[in-house]
């Protein structure tokens, strides 16, 4: 792998480690977020191994980004967003009754 | 193949109906028989159909066995988990999420593709998530919460090993690949976090006990086997990296009879048993898938069974005594989870321990007593002497328990290994009554669980390397 994909791989990762780590609900919501757009990234990132160029044919131009993975990945930042979208309003809906975004306080206090 | 992807097209269509409230209970009626009758007519064929939505990377769907089974499995508990909902007063928007499982199941148990699996892992978590948050209570809120950021982490993993799988393979065709290296345990780690392994996926018991017995019948019966689906068809393209799930699957197994041992609330009895179930499964993916079907229908079925009860706790000894009908409902599928012969889990627990090496024979024994044991309680007491009242869901239990008895006819060879195990159960459960006491729920928690999953994950990451 090319030092950009392993830096995306590492904010991915970095995500997750937000996801584990923070105690604030508001914050694992974002770091999930991040751990998504590290994802992307790094598939937009390994479709330009081939090239840089769009790929449309173009005289005097050989070297074209892979337009695959590109694609693809579009339909998972979709899901990435509607996933943020419903525990944004889920985490919202929580707050309101408990007065708390702390995991702890929650756990404790969304009963039996 | 090309009649079936319309098929589940024009089901995502008609989930528009379940908004109109006149249409809704044709809409659900409809479906279910519908689908059921397509999957029979599939489940008639054998052989393998391969075909290609489009040419170069196009996405791979395939039906074969494994897709078949997954398929009845889906149609059934479907079938009953909507005709049971009829009872109870629904909204429109929960009819059309019900449909719209129904269709996203349906494509994701004939596709052959990692990314497409991917996208239809996901909106399958996003429905699970809204249905879990229906009533509006707390409890399921929270515990949808933590289902969410665990399983869609899991799934940031999966789509990572994917991304890399492409760089090396350059296609997303599982028949075409082979997963080697560290893109194996991203895999892996991915998708077992989704499955319902103990350790990997402690959300589940908090998910599954806490939302209506109805949606906990199709998140035990079905929700749980996608993630199942998708390792089991990458196991080929996976080869020796594979080894690594047995592994987990039988600390999965043995600790979720452990806790479900010593759990008293029912539905939590379930779902730590559903953990322990699924692990039953992947320590003999070979044999298992049967056992796959067994257990979406017995499950579901002792789910149904939750709201008869006159409360969850099974540690109250009036609880004991049921009347006939009532009790019927929930001994029968507890017998049949136990591996009582004659039944889908006792022909399908000799199925799957016939072709099993010698390693995985004792565990797999130990886990069939251990689980005869939980139940025992269950089918081994006395009814009240009254007939009791039919149930409002009857028509559920009714579809179920035909699938449930349906091996009458042919299986069943070896019925007194099979009973021997049963009263085995009966008796551990009678002598170690007196050592259950509620055990701690420290892993539960979102905290641990996730620090759990992230050590679990790093130690796939590893094991992939060395493997």
């Amino acid at each position: 792998m090319t030092i950009p994909e392993i830096g995306c791989v590492f904010i991915a990762l970095l995500g997750l480690l937000g996801v584990v780590l923070s105690r604030s609900l508001l914050m694992k919501i974002v770091g999930l977020d991040v751990m998504n757009t590290g994802v992307i990234s790094f598939f937009v990132v390994l479709s330009s191994r081939s090239g840089n160029n769009v790929p449309i044919l173009i005289e005097g131009v050989s070297a074209y980004a892979h337009p695959v993975p590109q694609a693809v990945i579009v339909t998972a930042i979709v899901i990435g967003f509607a996933i943020l979208a419903i525990s944004l309003v889920y985490a919202m809906i929580l707050v309101q009754r408990l007065r708390s975004v702390d995991t702890e306080r929650l756990e404790r206090e969304s009963g039996e | 193949m090309t009649t079936f992807v319309l098929y589940n097209f024009c089901l995502f269509l008609s989930a528009l109906l379940g908004f109109s409230r006149k249409l809704q209970r044709p809409a659900l009626w409809g479906a279910g028989i519908i689908n059921l009758i397509i999957v029979t007519l599939l489940w008639q064929e054998s052989g393998t159909t391969k075909w290609l939505l489009k040419s170069g990377f196009g996405v791979e769907l395939v039906i074969d066995e494994l897709s078949r089974l997954f398929l009845l499995t889906l149609a059934v508990v479907w079938f009953a988990v909507a005709i049971s909902l009829e009872n109870k007063k629904q909204d429109g928007f929960f009819v059309f999420l019900l449909l719209l499982f129904l269709g996203a199941g349906n494509l994701l148990f004939i596709s052959n593709d990692l990314f497409n699996l991917y996208v239809l892992l996901e909106l399958l978590t996003i429905l699970v998530f809204l249905l879990a948050g229906k009533t509006g209570e707390t409890k399921p809120l929270w515990s949808g919460m933590k289902y969410l950021l665990l399983v869609a982490s899991a799934m940031n993993l999966y789509l990572l090993g994917v991304g890399m799988v492409f760089l090396a393979e350059g296609s997303f065709g599982i028949s075409s690949i082979t997963i080697t290296g560290v893109p194996a345990g991203f895999l892996i780690a991915g998708l077992l976090g989704k499955t319902g392994l103990f350790l990997f996926s402690m959300w589940l018991v908090d998910l599954h006990s806490s939302v209506s017995s109805e949606i906990s019948a199709l998140l035990s019966g079905i929700a749980v086997k996608t993630g199942l689906y998708a390792l089991l068809r990458l196991r080929p393209a996976l080869g020796n990296h594979f080894e690594v799930v047995p592994f987990f699957a039988v600390i999965s197994a043995i600790l979720g009879v452990i806790f479900a041992f010593h759990e008293k609330h029912y539905k939590r009895i379930l779902a730590y048993s559903t953990l322990s179930q699924i692990g039953y499964i992947l320590i003999a993916p070979e044999t298992g898938i049967f056992y796959v079907f067994a257990h979406g229908i017995f499950k579901s079925w002792l789910f149904l069974g939750a709201d008869l009860l006159p409360n969850y706790d099974t540690g109250v000894p009036s609880r004991y005594r049921l009347p006939i009908f009532t009790w019927s409902l929930v001994a029968l599928p507890a017998l049949s989870i136990a591996g009582f012969p004659w039944t889908v889990g006792g022909s399908s627990k000799e199925m799957l321990i016939m072709g099993t090496t010698w390693w995985q024979q004792p565990i797999l024994y130990a886990v069939s007593v251990g689980t005869a044991a939980v139940f025992a309680p269950f089918f081994f007491s006395l009814p009240k002497l009254e007939w009791g009242e039919i149930p409002k869901n009857f028509l559920g239990h009714v579809l179920l328990a035909f699938f449930a008895f349906f091996p009458l006819f042919g299986w069943g060879k070896k019925a007194f290994e099979s009973i021997g195990i049963l009263f085995l159960g009966v008796f551990a459960a009678l002598f170690a009554a007196r050592y259950r006491k509620p055990l701690p729920r420290i892993l539960e928690r979102l905290e641990n669980a996730t620090l759990l999953y992230l050590i679990l994950f790093v130690l796939c990451v590893v094991m992939s390397i060395y493997g």
